[in-house]
């Protein structure tokens, strides 16, 4: 990876610090939308996403 | 950068979500109404006691109780939102957990986010809780969905630490991805389905496939828009170098 560049331009081969709360908080909203989607509770929710729920093998019933 | 990773996330997912959809909806949801049939075959023998109440220990299954998207283009719609939805937020969870990476994200580091992604969400929990078609006996759905996330975010932490780990952290890597499977999924206590095993065989395997095809497309089009992002940050940057450090 010499020569190349990783985030904003920084020399590829360290963790980018100032990216940590960007990458939590985005990480955290997708986690979010995933538990949401997969594994929330309510009927209404269960039933309209149902064959995403088999198809992506999340426990569904 | 926080709006980086949003609008990475967020194209990337919503492009490959609309694939994947197409995917599922060819593959693997006529899988899923041929096992309806069947299943309400069997709810139906039970006829002789109320409407939706199921023998004991048989799988409780929802359509019926409560909205449920009609059959056809409704259900279909649905299907393709909530694909989406999930492809986007796998996607903000892949871009995050790179942008942290010393690797950086491209392309090829894309893919190879996506295979981990994959082995986290559709390998490790297949091997304890494969997917299932409706209408299958299982056991309790929390304790299952417990050791599902348990399973990705075990395997997840388990491959970082082997990429990026020393030495003794990557020995802790494997045992992290070991021990869901050593404590063992929550499976039903005698296996049975309403479905014919055929079918039951081919859904689990066209599930896991498309997953496959899905992850790696996903880590590409991350790794893709990600790059074109550094691109034009760098073009900006040598037009006006003020304002680019400003930024």
């Amino acid at each position: 990876m010499t020569g190349t560049t990783g985030t904003f331009g920084q020399a590829a081969g360290r963790v980018d610090q100032s990216a940590l709360p960007a990458a939590f908080a985005a990480f955290t909203l997708g986690a979010l939308i995933i538990f949401a989607v997969g594994f929330a509770g309510p009927q209404m929710i269960h039933n309209a996403a149902h064959d995403t729920r088999h198809a992506t093998g999340f426990p569904c019933h | 950068m926080l709006n980086r990773i949003l609008a990475c996330g967020l194209s990337a997912g919503l492009l490959v979500g609309l694939f994947a959809a197409a995917l599922q909806l060819t593959f693997v949801s006529p899988l899923i109404l041929k096992a309806e049939v069947y299943e309400e075959a069997a709810s139906a023998a039970h006829a002789s006691a109320p409407a939706h109440e199921h023998a004991a220990g048989a799988v409780d299954h929802d359509h019926g109780e409560g909205w449920a998207p009609e059959n056809g283009a409704e259900r279909a719609a649905f299907t393709t939102l909530a694909t989406v939805a999930s492809t986007i937020g796998f996607a903000l969870m892949l871009v995050a957990a790179a942008a942290l990476s010393p690797a950086g994200l491209t392309v090829r580091t894309g893919v190879a986010f996506g295979l981990a992604g994959f082995a986290a969400t559709g390998l490790a929990p297949s091997l304890g809780l494969a997917p299932e078609l409706p209408g299958s006996a299982a056991g309790d759905l929390l304790l299952r969905q417990g050791w599902w996330i348990a399973t990705a975010i075990a395997t997840a932490a388990g491959i970082a630490l082997l990429a990026y780990g020393r030495p003794a952290l990557k020995a802790l890597g494997v045992a992290l991805m070991a021990a869901p499977h050593l404590i063992g999924a929550p499976v039903a206590g005698a296996p049975s389905s309403t479905a014919p095993a055929e079918l039951s065989a081919a859904f689990a395997a066209q599930a896991i496939v498309v997953q496959a095809i899905v992850w790696t497309t996903l880590g590409a089009a991350c790794g893709y828009v990600w790059s074109r992002q550094e691109r034009s940050r760098t073009a900006a940057r040598s037009k006006a170098p003020k304002s680019a450090l400003a930024a």
